[in-house]
């Protein structure tokens, strides 16, 4: 990977020789070499700690999906662009958990719609991805992200990976 | 006049027959209402018992009123708050799952009783009950003596009263005394009555020792019940000695016989001798195990022993201890008591001194006889523990025991893991058979249904595919899910220590993980462990707790897991069904679990096992938390780390 700095690798994260965490570990090691080089990791069960590892350096160009979203051959050659190109892609169950381990207080004052968005936007989707997906225009996702951000006092930002890291810390802090 | 009947004795007779037969009756009536009086004494003593039971505790409730507002004027005319000083209230008794209500040992089928008994015991057994009763007998006369004080000192006087009240039946903060003097004094008296109690304790020993050892020698099969009665007297004194001094004697017994087994025909085989019914073979063989056990036969020689060894351990202190005290008494209160009637007590004679005739003599001994009482008391610590040792040298298991009882226990704790592991198996082929399985048939099928419809009606096929993309989808969840349950992948990856994060951040409590692992654990004690703390992280977010803490460390070849939470606590002592499987896995291991409760306290749970650590195996990356700025290198320290729920 080093030598060959390819646009994106796609790493499982069971390899040899111990068949245990080889992928995390490359990745990790080899961003910290080369910080910023895309690299989507596949996994057959996701962690919240793996993926708070791979976020960490907070550098972007990173995906972490489950093989089961490979099913989907266009949704998944979006998160190949998209890690590519540098944004982030979280994989949908680990935001799941995350914001229904925090359904209590932080989360009561959004509705049911800016929840979804939400946890789109910590998945990693651009606003013009979450309008899509959900089938709003873009302004109205720009205008439940703002609320979003008013409403939980996190920074706006547009830029996709600061928005993953800010939703994600404001999820594991609350 | 002669009598009437001298000169007719006839007649004499009836007058006087019927007298006697009159004053008979009346005197048999009389008597019967003798039965009367007992049955009114019975009746009032019925009345009395009933009181006692039934009214007292309500009775001493209702009196709290008038304590109650006691305090409250205490706080708004006197100034001074006053708290209630009572122990909270007992808890509500707990219904069981099949209705009946559990105390203790014993099944109640209404709540009634307990609830009753439970309040009966918190009114009587709380010292500030105990200190309200006194107050409420002086505090009439200091109420009555309070105008007078009013009237001469005004607001001062309601000051006064306030902070007397406060201190009667405020909450007083401990009883133990805070000079340290008085603090030593006491210690020291606790253990010289923990001699003489050891001391008692093993003449009661001796008394009834003669007993199981005469029926041994005399009449054997009769000898087992009144052996286990005499080893409850043994146990007994073990046990307040543990409880006094400290020193554990452990029961050295063996364990007792198993039931005998019929053979494949029926009868029941001792020795050459064939039995219908297992009785008599019991009794053989717990009589057997009576005689041959030699715990039996050092418990008759510690009977024997015993107290002369206490009693020359306790003796020179008991005697220095009262003989100081009672000559001090003598000095000052009796002898000026006996000085008006002229009467002398010679007790200083006894030992030796002269007798003291006036107060300066009484001067000079006063010295002696406290300087007897504190050298008395001195030694009593040390010895009172000796005298522990010492009894623990007759009373404690043997090497012999103490492996028979490790096999006993081997043995309960090899069935529960093989029981445990059938059940576990069981319940991953029944998951499996359920869930997967039926859903790769159906998706077969839907399959078989896409290879017929393909060439006639591709829209439908294509229907058809995509659905089995989304079943195929759910059955990986579903066998997701089922893997994590036997045994998570993060754990295999990674070991315990980041396994044990993972489960942090997916539960809905705020958990913090705090210690290292110098290494990697063999993996079975792994996934024990592991299955323990997520089932107490889900017993804890089941109670209402909001935040816990969970602390993994390896010291001395034992590792130990804490999670603390900050729930109601008072958990049930019984132990759920969650606790005691943590606790049957791990008494596979030779761990123990510990659970500290309190009411309204954090509830702690402290899992230790005892392994080792496997310096081959890659030990899991957990030196540098996910967030930290700085990328340590790869290989782990055991730096303390800490992972709260928080990135960069």
């Amino acid at each position: 990977m080093r030598a060959e700095r390819p646009d994106v690798s796609i790493v499982d994260v069971r390899m040899p020789p111990t068949n245990t965490d080889e992928g995390i570990q490359v990745a990790l090691s080899v961003r910290r070499e080369i910080p910023g080089l895309p690299i989507l990791v596949l996994s057959q069960h996701v962690e919240q700690l793996y993926a708070r590892e791979l976020l960490a350096d907070g550098t972007g160009a990173i995906g972490y999906l489950l093989k089961d979203r490979v099913f989907n051959a266009d949704q998944f050659i979006d998160a190949v662009h998209r890690v590519a190109a540098g944004g982030t892609v979280m994989d949908p169950e680990v935001i799941a958990k995350l914001v229904a381990g925090n359904a209590s207080d932080p989360l009561a004052a959004l509705t049911t719609r800016e929840r979804e968005v939400l946890g789109l936007m910590a998945e990693g989707c651009s606003n013009a991805a979450i309008a899509s997906r959900l089938h709003f225009s873009e302004g109205a996702v720009g205008k439940h992200t703002a609320n979003i951000f008013a409403k939980l006092a996190i920074t706006a930002s547009d830029d996709t990976n600061r928005r993953v890291l800010a939703v994600l810390a404001y999820l594991g802090a609350s | 006049m002669r009598p009437i009947g001298e000169d007719h004795p006839g007649k004499e007779v009836p007058v006087a027959y019927v007298r006697a037969v009159g004053r008979a009756f009346a005197l048999a009536a009389f008597g019967l209402l003798s039965w009367f009086d007992v049955l009114v004494e019975l009746l009032t003593f019925a009345l009395l018992c009933l009181g006692l039971v039934f009214f007292l505790g309500p009775a001493i409730e209702w009196a709290r009123h008038r304590s109650a507002t006691a305090r409250v004027l205490a706080g708004r005319w006197c100034g001074v708050e006053v708290e209630t000083p009572y122990l909270p209230e007992p808890l509500e008794p707990e219904r069981e799952r099949d209705g009946w209500y559990r105390d203790g040992n014993t099944l109640y089928k209404r709540a009634f009783w307990i609830r009753w008994s439970r309040r009966l015991t918190w009114v009587m057994e709380d010292p500030a009950a105990q200190r309200e009763f006194g107050w409420q007998l002086v505090y009439p006369l200091v109420t009555l003596l309070l105008p007078v004080f009013a009237l001469l000192s005004g607001p001062m006087a309601l000051r006064g009263y306030g902070h007397w009240t406060r201190w009667w039946i405020g909450r007083r903060p401990g009883a133990v005394a805070k000079i340290g003097a008085l603090r030593w004094v006491h210690r020291r008296l606790d253990s010289l009555g923990h001699q003489l109690g050891i001391f008692a304790l093993s003449l009661v020993l001796t008394a009834f020792a003669a007993w199981p050892v005469a029926l041994l020698l005399v009449a054997p099969p009769t000898a087992a019940p009144v052996v286990r009665w005499s080893r409850d007297i043994a146990n007994t004194l073990r046990r307040e000695i543990g409880s006094w001094t400290g020193v554990r004697i452990p029961t050295p017994y063996l364990p007792p016989p198993p039931l005998p087994t019929p053979r494949p025909d029926g009868l029941f085989q001792v020795g050459k001798q064939l039995y219908e019914e297992p009785w008599w073979p019991m009794q053989l063989s717990r009589t057997r195990w009576v005689l041959f056990d030699r715990a039996t036969w050092r418990d008759v020689l510690a009977a024997l022993v015993l107290p002369l060894g206490t009693a020359l351990l306790a003796l020179p202190t008991a005697v220095l201890t009262f003989g100081g005290f009672l000559g001090l008494i003598d000095l000052w209160i009796w002898r000026p008591i006996m000085a008006t009637w002229d009467v002398t007590w010679p007790w200083f004679s006894i030992v030796g001194l002269p007798e003291p005739s006036d107060t300066t003599d009484a001067l000079v001994l006063t010295p002696l006889a406290l300087a007897a009482f504190i050298l008395g008391l001195v030694p009593t610590t040390f010895l009172a523990k000796q005298a522990a040792r010492f009894a623990r040298l007759l009373l404690g298991p043997t090497e012999a025991s103490r492996l028979a009882q490790r096999v006993e226990r081997l043995k309960q704790t090899r069935t529960d893991v093989t029981v445990a592991q059938a059940a576990e198996l069981r319940r991953i082929e029944r998951d499996l058979h359920d869930g997967i399985q039926s859903r790769l048939v159906a998706m077969g099928m839907k399959l078989g249904a896409v290879e017929a419809l393909v060439d006639n009606d591709p829209a439908a096929a294509k229907k058809l595919a995509a659905e089995l993309r989304s079943a195929s989808a759910e059955a990986l969840t579903e066998l997701r899910v089922l893997i994590r349950g036997i045994h998570p992948p993060v754990l295999s990856e990674r070991g315990l220590l980041d396994a044990v994060r993972a489960i942090a951040l997916d539960s809905p409590l705020k958990a913090e993980v705090t210690g290292s692992l110098p290494g990697r654990v063999e993996e079975p004690v792994e996934a024990c462990a592991y299955f323990a703390v997520s089932e107490l992280l889900g017993n804890a977010a089941k109670h209402g707790s909001r935040r816990a803490t969970i602390d993994v460390s390896f010291e001395d070849d034992l590792l130990r897991v804490e999670v603390t939470d900050d729930g109601p606590g008072g958990a049930n002592p019984a132990r759920g069904s969650g606790l005691r499987g943590i606790e049957h896995r791990l008494g596979g291991f030779d761990g123990r679990l510990t659970l500290t409760s309190p009411i309204g306290g954090p509830t702690r749970v402290t899992v230790e096992v005892p392994c080792q650590m496997h310096p081959g195996l890659r030990p899991g990356p957990g030196a540098s938390p996910p967030g930290t700025p700085e990328e340590g290198d790869p290989a782990p320290s055991s730096q303390k780390t800490s992972t709260s729920s928080e990135t960069a």
